[in-house]
């Protein structure tokens, strides 16, 4: 039965004029992805127009292939320019940038697209082989799982923290305030709103984010009046790792595409998320730790490997249960419910060729954005080596676009000038960026899984620490938060 | 005053700030938390840490600085990334072209409502790239006519062929 609709699924989508549709799709996927302020998101929306004539498995392929090509294709503008395309490549930037600093783009760059297609291929595979039981065990999750899901991802802000855990957080801390601006999501009461009427749906994340990296960056490369050239000069000559390369980070990169699939399932996490844990974990599993944010290539592997294993697991919970994991895959579901099908259980028993379409659809783009990458390379790249005084502004100009389009609100653009702003003197201060993102992104979840949680419990805190699924959570992320601190009080203590 | 002196001190205001702010809302309506706590616990902390940086940078203990090169040095080597940038700019900076390329940004956000996104954003490229002295490689004339290709090939792609909207 299963290689039967398998392979009817597959016979569907190989057909040569959908295998272009989604060629394309994977081409356009990653050169928006790879424009700093542009997602994967946004090119979805932008196509999602464009499915609506054809048939539901069709467009469902065309939009997987651009949602794989968005995620992929941030890997590029994170290496290069230190500006993540979309969220999801945050982690990257980390070890991605420095090694490009340091003359390795092209290698971070091979590494980074072998990690994303294995990411890719392991969530698709996962999906197809355990989305009924995964999606079971994801919906036996509370509220107060989810809050200790959340405290645990907070705790990675001890890893971020860099040189001065108190500035990193000080930093993220900002990010948590800055996220609970607006509608307070329980009660419906305004907070910190000011009267701006703008204000009161909150900040958009992606303003925010581009703000924070992107601008900043470029304001940054503005004063590096010297450097006519944003990018570093690229030597293709190592641009694919050898195979003794692959082995020793095979462990690594499973490990962060699994950590990915596991992310993506829970619904209200994302690549970034995802990218973040894995890093922090390949950090420390690593002989090297002092190496990562210098460019180590584990850390660059994890992220990637884990961006993209977000994919599969977030279409787990949004097939079987019907609830989109984050946006992109809330457009999916969008194209579904377009075509009159409803997301949901019902799905598998009614149009199994279809969630199968899905799942070979997802296969098929993991090498199409692949072979699109490993070909295309150097014209992706070229797009971004203009000169400096043509590439900032061009490069500010898609930010303005890109925060603009989201919601056709010019507030938004002062939004991404103001934390352009904040992130410039923040960094100049020696505060870092990373904790104030992962502040903005965990910190809703944190404050609304707590909330729902307590009201459940009739104000009780005591199932938090008696349910053995968000205990042990809460010990991991205890553990997480104090390990570190504890290990390098003592080694400077003792040196 | 030390830069860490500086932040500490504007943290701690915010701190303030955020704390102060939460008394105006509503304490609790039906959950067992309501809309107060959460900024309040940020505000608190805030504050704490923001003094706590403040002290640190008059007094630097024998443990200082101990998280120093071991974790991931993403805001170390962004410092250092700054700091190069600084040096470089010395050597030829006239005038602060961050603050220019700023306050061109700030210019395009008030007047692309009122002129539209094609023309403003013309406006913007040629600003922006003689501030970051590209009319010394390639003359006014020529960055305005690049100014006009890139600003009328963004306009194309976005609103003829992926169908956006722009104002």
């Amino acid at each position: 039965m299963f290689t039967e609709v398998l392979a009817e699924a597959f016979l569907t989508i190989l057909k040569p004029d959908l295998l272009l549709w989604m060629m394309t799709g994977a081409a356009a996927g990653v050169l928006i992805g790879a424009l700093p302020g542009m997602t994967s998101v946004m090119a979805m929306t932008l196509l999602l127009p464009f499915t609506f004539t054809q048939s539901p498995e069709r467009g469902l392929a065309i939009l997987l292939s651009v949602y794989v090509g968005g995620m992929s294709g941030g890997l590029i503008s994170a290496i290069l320019l230190r500006m993540p395309g979309t969220p999801s490549s945050i982690a990257t930037t980390f070890d991605g940038y420095p090694m490009a600093q340091q003359g390795n783009a092209a290698r971070a760059m091979g590494l980074a697209i072998l990690s994303s297609f294995f990411g890719t291929v392991v969530g698709s595979v996962l999906l197809s082989v355990s989305a009924p039981p995964l999606a079971r065990f994801v919906l036996s999750f509370g509220s107060f799982e989810y809050f200790a899901l959340s405290v645990l991802a907070l705790s990675v802000m001890v890893s971020l923290s860099g040189r001065s855990l108190v500035k990193g957080l000080l930093s993220g801390l900002f990010g948590l305030w800055i996220a609970t601006i607006g509608t307070d999501p329980v009660e419906g009461v305004p907070r910190f709103t000011y009267g701006f009427t703008e204000l009161q749906s909150g900040l958009a994340l992606l303003p925010v984010l581009v703000g924070v990296f992107a601008v900043s960056q470029v304001l940054r490369e503005a004063n590096a009046v010297q450097k006519e050239y944003l990018l570093p000069e690229t030597d293709y000559r190592r641009f694919l790792p050898s195979i003794q390369d692959l082995f020793k980070q095979f462990g690594n990169a499973l490990r962060s595409a699994l950590v990915g699939v596991y992310v993506g399932a829970l619904p209200g996490t994302g690549g970034d998320v995802a990218g973040l844990l894995a890093y922090d974990w390949a950090r420390r599993r690593s002989r090297h730790p002092e190496r990562f944010g210098r460019g180590a290539e584990e850390g660059v592997v994890a992220a990637e490997a884990a961006n993209n294993g977000v994919i599969g697991g977030a279409l787990i919970p949004a097939l079987t249960l019907g609830i989109p994991g984050n946006a992109a895959t809330a457009i999916l579901l969008a194209g579904l419910t377009i075509h009159g099908l409803n997301p949901g259980p019902f799905l598998f028993r009614d149009h199994v060729v279809l969630v199968y379409v899905v799942f070979a659809a997802l296969f098929l783009s993991a090498f199409l954005v692949f072979t699109v990458q490993l070909t295309c390379i150097r014209l992706f790249v070229g797009t971004l080596r203009m000169p400096k005084y043509v590439l900032l502004p061009v490069v500010l100009v898609f930010c303005f676009v890109g925060s603009f389009v989201l919601n056709n609100r010019i507030f938004d653009i002062w939004v991404l000038l103001g934390f352009g702003v904040i992130g410039y003197v923040l960094e100049k201060g020696g505060f870092p960026l990373g904790p104030l993102v992962l502040g903005v992104i965990v910190g809703p979840m944190a404050e609304n899984h707590l909330r729902i949680g307590l009201m459940t419990s009739m104000g009780s805190i005591v199932p938090l620490f008696t349910r053995p699924l968000s205990l042990g959570i809460l010990c991991l992320a205890l553990a997480s938060f104090l390990g570190p601190m504890v290990r390098e009080w003592r080694k400077s203590c003792s040196a | 005053m030390r830069s860490d002196t500086i932040f500490g001190i504007a943290f701690a205001v915010l701190g303030i700030l955020i704390f102060g702010s939460t008394v105006t809302l509503p304490e609790r309506l039906f959950d067992y938390v309501g809309p107060r706590l959460f900024p309040q616990v940020v505000g608190v902390l805030m504050f704490v840490l923001a003094v706590g940086l403040v002290m640190k940078g008059k007094k630097p203990g024998p443990c200082a600085g101990s998280h120093a090169g071991t974790l991931p040095a993403i805001a170390e080597e962004a410092t250092a990334q700054v700091k190069e940038n600084d040096d470089r700019e010395k050597i030829g900076r006239r005038y602060p072209v961050d603050v220019a390329l700023l306050a061109l940004c700030a210019a395009f956000v008030v007047i692309l409502p009122k002129v539209g996104f094609l023309f403003s954003t013309v406006l913007f490229l040629v600003a922006s790239m003689v501030v970051l002295g590209g009319h010394r490689r390639i003359s006014i004339p020529g960055v305005v006519i690049l100014a006009i290709l890139l600003a009328g090939s963004i306009y194309l792609c976005f609103v003829k062929i992926l169908g956006v909207i722009l104002p």
